[in-house]
């Protein structure tokens, strides 16, 4: 069953930081909703919003917790 | 004083220890090329970038915490590199990729040449950059070395457009000096509670079994883990990667696990009630059906990675931690009682070892597996073997019984054909004092044998084992199995591989029959000089055991009559 994924990722701030955090959702074919990113200093705050399964919604953050340049991933903010 | 951007990065990929370059030269790069003229690091001119890729990997693969160096100009150069640094990051092997770039100002210009080489090389490395201010050069460079080789190795790229190549640049008099080549550091961020949850969960196992994977390698913590088995005294298998982190004959290993592993290995998995996997990720070709997996264990998974804990496979305790410290910290488990019931289930293994044994070949028929035997028995020692990717990628890892750790060189993630001799390459640059050879398909062969003539011009004394069966075996194998025999597209018109060393300048020998092999493996040794051995095999033939696609662990095929 899809649901609604709200998700607060902190990083460095990198030029590739932001083509990195998109890529595990990209490469299944999937679409954000909406997104927003603001730097703060040498780090990143970005905002996803996606409508996915449960299971790939899993798979997408274990994804992004391999990814150097992410700090934190928080679910369902 | 005043430094050209070439120059510069020369210095600062010699501050790093470079090491062996393996490179091949274009307009992107020139200034680059310009400075490795007087620069003590060996540039390797391979004559394909996969190659200089892909012999990287050898190159680091053979030692723990080095990355191997790869260079390439930009466009075309780049992107011969790609399978080689995705095939790094499928194995978590380190490795430094430098690519030249069309100069600043060109940069999305569709310019000759140009490629997005850090946006196409994204998914499978660590991290990429461009390199558009020489003052964070310094910085750029010992930040990709030490995420190369640190938490979970792998692979990074730096991107260099011609023009910064070429800029003057004003560093410090002292700045070689105050240069920190970065290290290798440990971690370890297991929590206590998890800890005591597996040491209660191995105290009170019946059947427990330790999956031994290339983390164990990337850690250099063999002789640690070696420890950690006997003194807890529980039978360990391990992945493909893990070949020779306990000797074959050790009396608590059972071989290797997984699609083409051994059944007994497979076995123990399904009947173990705690199974300790370090450095491993579980890759399906390991596992089988994933839901079947492992029915009766519970899984503790020691592993640097975070991101692997319950990934594939859901597991009850999670270590994040470098394996060598984990191991240095765990408590034992062993007593008097526990050491009785785990050595009722070795004996148990070994029975099931017996039931299932690997195949012995008697040496008449004379097809891949008999080659790869008549090759185990030959070996003395100080060797490193390089496969490629098909069925004899499968009966090296089931029949060279003699290699120690970093020995067995093969590409497991990607499954990358033409991996076999470039790796063997960069295996013998880095390991000049041992023999390696290099045991390869006709299929594999072929995607990268232009590299002959680099063995030649760099004195390398690789040994190549060509598997001659006029075939694409393991795709041949699968179109026997469960496509009803329809070969399509499998069967392969070959060179005549004596001409080609001939032209080459490679000695060769060619073997027919097992008595042939024999004499040509002696020659081979003797030989000071690469050398390659053509092994006429049998058509068709196929690996066993085998766990067919979709099927768990419990249907492993074994031979069939």
């Amino acid at each position: 069953m899809k649901t609604q994924n709200s998700w607060r990722i902190r990083c460095n701030h990198t030029p590739e930081v932001i083509d990195r955090i998109l890529m595990p959702i990209r490469k299944r074919g999937m679409s954000i909703d909406k997104m927003s990113y603001e730097r703060d200093g040498e780090f990143g705050i970005c905002h996803l919003h996606l409508e996915i399964e449960e299971s790939d919604a899993d798979r997408i953050y274990k994804n992004l917790m391999r990814i150097t340049d992410i700090l934190e991933v928080e679910k369902d903010v | 004083m005043k430094l050209r951007g070439a120059d510069y990065i020369v210095r600062i990929l010699e501050k790093l220890e470079a090491g062996h370059l393996f490179a091949y030269p274009g307009g992107a790069i020139l200034p680059i090329y310009d400075a490795l003229a007087n620069t003590s690091l060996k540039c390797v001119l391979v004559r394909h970038e996969q190659a200089a890729a892909f012999a990287a990997q050898g190159y680091a693969r053979t030692q723990a915490h080095k990355p191997g160096f790869c260079l390439a100009t930009s466009g075309p150069g780049a992107t011969n590199l790609v399978t080689g640094i995705a095939d790094a990051y499928g194995d978590s092997v380190p490795m430094v990729a430098i690519t030249g770039q069309v100069p600043s100002h060109l940069i999305g210009s569709d310019a000759f040449q140009e490629t997005d080489i850090t946006g196409i090389c994204m998914p499978f490395t660590k991290k990429t950059w461009i390199l558009k201010d020489l003052s964070k050069a310094e910085e750029i460079f010992r930040e990709a070395y030490e995420l190369s080789i640190n938490g979970r190795p792998g692979p990074v790229l730096i991107d260099v457009p011609k023009d910064i190549q070429e800029q003057e640049f004003e560093v410090a008099d002292d700045w070689e000096e105050n240069f920190i080549k970065p290290f290798h550091h440990r971690f370890y961020n297991a929590h206590p509670e998890a800890i005591d949850k597996a040491v209660q969960l191995l105290s009170q196992a019946e059947r427990p079994l330790i999956i031994a994977g290339h983390g164990i390698l990337l850690s250099d913590a063999v002789e640690d883990f070696r420890r950690f088995v006997h003194k807890e005294h529980i039978p360990t298998i391990s992945t493909i990667h893990g070949i020779g982190i306990l000797p074959t004959d050790d009396p608590l290993y059972f071989s290797w696990l997984g699609m083409h592993g051994m059944k007994y290995a497979n076995e123990a998995v399904q009947k173990a009630d705690v199974i300790v996997a370090m450095g491993i990720r579980f890759d399906d070709r390991i596992t089988g059906r994933l839901k079947d997996f492992a029915p009766n264990a519970n899984i503790i998974h020691v592993d640097i990675d975070d991101s692997e804990g319950s990934k594939n496979v859901p597991t009850k305790v999670f270590l994040h931690s470098d394996i060598k410290t984990m191991l240095m910290e765990f408590p034992t488990t062993l007593t008097r009682s526990s050491h009785f019931r785990r050595q009722v289930w070795v004996d148990e293994l070994k029975e099931l070892r017996n039931h299932y044994p690997l195949k012995r070949r008697n040496h008449e028929t004379f097809g891949t597996a008999t080659a790869c035997d008549i090759l185990n028995k030959s070996i003395k020692g100080n060797v490193v073997v390089a496969t490629d990717v098909g069925q004899h990628q499968m009966w090296a890892g089931q029949y060279l019984r003699k290699l120690g750790p970093f020995e067995f060189l093969t590409s497991g993630g990607l499954g990358s054909m033409g991996f076999g001799l470039p790796a063997a390459m960069g295996a013998q640059a880095a390991q000049p004092n041992k023999t390696v050879w290099c045991i390869t398909g006709d299929g594999s062969f072929q995607m990268n044998l232009q590299e002959m003539i680099t063995l030649v011009q760099e004195r390398w004394n690789v040994k190549i084992l060509l598997l001659d069966n006029n075939y694409l075996g393991m795709v041949r194998q699968w179109q026997e199995q469960f496509f009803d025999r329809n070969y399509s597209g499998v069967d392969m018109l070959n060179p005549d591989y004596g001409m080609l060393c001939e032209s080459y300048g490679i000695k060769w020998a060619k073997a027919e029959n097992a008595e042939d092999l024999k004499v040509a493996i002696r020659e081979a040794e003797l030989h000071d000089g690469p050398f390659l051995i053509h092994a006429r095999v049998i058509k068709e033939d196929n690996v066993f055991p085998m766990v067919p696609p979709g099927a768990s662990l419990s249907e492993t095929l074994y031979y069939p009559e």
